[in-house]
């Protein structure tokens, strides 16, 4: 059983025991980044060239007899597909404790261990486990330390697993995660970049927005609760700026700022497990959404949904009203190549019912003005902002597809929410009607759609909340998975 | 104060040695065979008696007081780790069969976090085998529920066999382990049986013995 996995890694151990496996992991991934630092350290102060032949990333491993062999039915996720071995690096385990405690936690349930961990024969690069190592010292120094120690190769870094378009060499393992190592750590440290905080304080519900209002909503809610409930651990703010709750912990607040204005600011208002919520400002386009997106997938999130500002496509909406997507128009192209346009991005109906449920919960609307307030339908999703330009082309694909709202965001969000089996939703908030000469223009904004516009990050919080109170598990749909899964969500 | 264990506990045969604990295979092994009698996709239903009721180890997402019939919390296993040690060893609470019926609590295990949950379970009462995984079925708030639970296996070394309750509370009182006092693990399930309004007439009395015992009364 253990074959299987010598040629990813060596001095491998068996476990039979999720939190006895998840101590080697984590063993494994400080002895290889203490070797970095120490080497580091060595080569900038006296200039010893570094030994790093084991400092590497951690293995996991399982083999799956084909005698009495059963996939797991109970959930969409936490078995394997079919016997055979079955691998993956791992990497930050400080971050993904409970994330890998869970997932082992299921493997182990489902299928006979043992599990295998081992030091892969994969490389930890220098820069994801030293940040700002490239900050150090002059050019030439720099290229010395790129020619001594492991660097980031993007011959290795793609989303081949999560697309399904992997190819294995003979006799290697099956993939039991969606994104190996590199690929995670690749991420966390553009997440970082973009949002001005660091990965650990996100949370695994998400939501997106590209409305400053929302964020200012947000930062006064977040603090409201940090200051008077005891839901929420901390609030964070970019620059790592934490203001902890003082009911839940003694920790003293730091105030941090960021060194610039990061291009998509993250808020996260934390709990235990990860399990509270987090706002992203992703400001405007297709291009944004994927980027943002493609680097949350990392960290496993329950769910992301939408909350921005659309243009409503029918004369019955009034400024201000909402669009709950059902289907997307994908004309945002940006994921053509990882995902074909063909591809049905279907609607989640857990989120799909706790939106509707939101909006009746936080607007008090009944029934009947819930229909005419909330409309449903497909999102078009165009990477043009300057679309009423070319008006003509585009009411036909409108026309075509029924759509109801146009944006530039919603559907590139659900197809990759869609691709790496996070679930997702949309809910809109008409801002302008363009086909019907209301265009957007300053100062134009009644009373009514100022209420909605308050109400609207209201909705998306208990959204969030409905849905983690409610329990997750059924939130990871089969819907979003195919008959050759990697076993871990 | 705490005071040693009179001549009056003597007879009672204390450990002298730890327990074999179970590999991690055997108890993954035990924890699978558990679960393949699970029936089909029924909410996973744990009942805690003692220290799971008041510190339990898994996500739960409900949590309700219960009753079974036919069994009773007794004070039948030797701890030698958690709240006891070879000089002192303390006691823990079982579940024997017996006449009558015991509360407890039911909780229902998070779906996302089942496995895990039930792996630390496993790693906390089935560390030696002092204790069989059983499906029982339990008068819950909502009815009737089949709930997995631990009963003693009164066969196994770890068992401390019929024990006079003065004697207990003299074990108790001189006891201390790992996790604390062996008095005050009583003393906890006690205010949660409390708590939840399952009287336990038994327990108070043998509290009351162990405290005076520790203040030097007895």
């Amino acid at each position: 059983m253990e074959e299987a996995h010598r040629s990813r890694a060596d001095d491998l151990r068996a476990y039979d025991n999720p939190a006895s496996a998840f101590g080697r992991i984590e063993e494994i991934y400080q002895e290889s980044a203490s070797m970095l630092c120490a080497g580091l350290d060595g080569f900038m102060k006296k200039g010893i060239a570094p030994h790093l032949e084991g400092a590497c990333y951690p293995y996991l491993g399982i083999t799956a007899e084909s005698e009495g062999f059963t996939s797991s039915t109970s959930r969409a996720y936490g078995t394997l597909a079919a016997p055979g071995a079955f691998g993956a690096t791992l990497t930050r385990p400080d971050l993904f404790k409970s994330y890998y405690l869970e997932q082992l936690g299921h493997l182990l349930l489902n299928h006979p261990g043992p599990v295998f961990v081992g030091r892969s024969r994969q490389q930890i690069p220098l820069p994801f486990v030293v940040e700002a190592v490239e900050n150090g010292g002059n050019e030439a120094r720099v290229r010395q330390i790129q020619s001594h120690f492991p660097m980031p190769d993007l011959r290795r870094i793609d989303d081949s697993i999560a697309n399904g378009t992997y190819e294995l060499e003979p006799g290697d393992p099956q993939p039991l995660t969606l994104f190996g190592a590199e690929r995670v750590d690749f991420s966390l440290v553009r997440l970082s970049h973009y949002t001005g905080t660091s990965p650990e304080y996100f949370q695994r519900f998400v939501l997106f927005t590209n409305y400053q209002r929302y964020v200012d909503e947000f930062i006064e809610y977040g603090l409201d609760e940090i200051q008077n409930g005891d839901t929420y651990k901390c609030f964070v703010g970019p620059g790592n700026d934490v203001t902890h709750n003082p009911r839940l912990t003694e920790k003293r607040e730091v105030r941090g700022h960021p060194s610039k204005a990061p291009q998509m600011p993250a808020y996260h208002l934390m709990r235990d497990k990860h399990l509270g919520i987090t706002l992203v400002n992703i400001g405007i386009g297709p291009s944004n959404a994927k980027t943002i997106t493609d680097h949350l997938a990392v960290l496993r999130p329950h769910c992301w949904i939408m909350v921005g500002h659309c243009g409503g496509l029918r004369k019955s909406q009034d400024l201000g009203d909402y669009v709950l997507a059902h289907a997307y128009a994908r004309s945002d192209h940006v994921l053509d190549e990882d995902l074909p346009p063909w591809v049905p991005v279907p609607p989640i109906a857990e989120v799909q019912v706790a939106l509707t449920q939101g909006v009746a919960d936080i607007c008090h609307l009944e029934e009947a003005e819930l229909k005419s307030r909330l409309r449903t339908g497909t999102v078009f999703t165009t990477d043009d902002r300057d679309w009423e330009l070319r008006r003509q082309d585009l009411a036909q694909q409108m026309h075509y597809s029924r759509a109801i709202a146009v944006d530039m965001e919603s559907a590139t969000i659900a197809a990759n929410g869609y691709r790496f089996r996070v679930p997702y939703g949309t809910l809109l908030c008409v801002s302008d009607k363009p086909l019907h000469g209301e265009l957007k223009m300053p100062g134009m904004a009644n009373r009514f759609y100022q209420e909605r516009v308050a109400q609207h990050l209201k909705i998306g919080i208990s959204t969030m909340e409905s849905l983690r109170d409610q329990g997750v598990e059924s939130l990871h749909s089969r819907k979003l998975r195919s008959f050759d899964e990697p076993a871990f969500r | 104060m705490e005071t040693a264990p009179s001549k009056a506990t003597q007879h009672s045969i204390k450990p002298r040695q730890r327990f074999r604990e179970l590999s991690d295979a055997e108890r993954a092994k035990s924890l699978r065979e558990t679960l393949a009698l699970r029936s089909g996709e029924e909410p996973l239903w744990v009942f805690g008696y003692g220290s799971l009721m008041w510190k339990p180890c898994f996500d739960y997402d409900h949590v309700e007081d219960a009753r079974l019939e036919g069994h009773a919390r007794s004070f039948c296993i030797w701890t030698v780790i958690a709240r006891g040690s070879l000089e002192n060893p303390g006691l823990g609470l079982g579940l024997r069969r017996r006449e009558g019926r015991v509360g407890g609590k039911l909780f229902r295990l998070s779906e996302a976090t089942l496995g895990e949950g039930l792996h630390a379970l496993w790693d906390r009462e089935m560390l030696t085998g002092i204790y069989r995984p059983h499906w029982l079925k339990f008068e819950g708030e909502g009815g009737e529920r089949r709930a997995i639970t631990f009963v003693v296996d009164e066969s196994h070394p770890q068992f401390a066999g019929e024990l006079e309750l003065r004697s207990q509370a003299e074990i108790i009182a001189a006891a201390v382990g790992k996790f604390g006092r062996c008095r005050d693990y009583l003393a906890e399930t006690l205010q949660a049986l409390d708590r939840s309004g399952l009287r336990d007439d038994g327990m108070g009395e043998l509290l009351r013995q162990v405290d005076l015992i520790v203040v030097g009364e007895y």
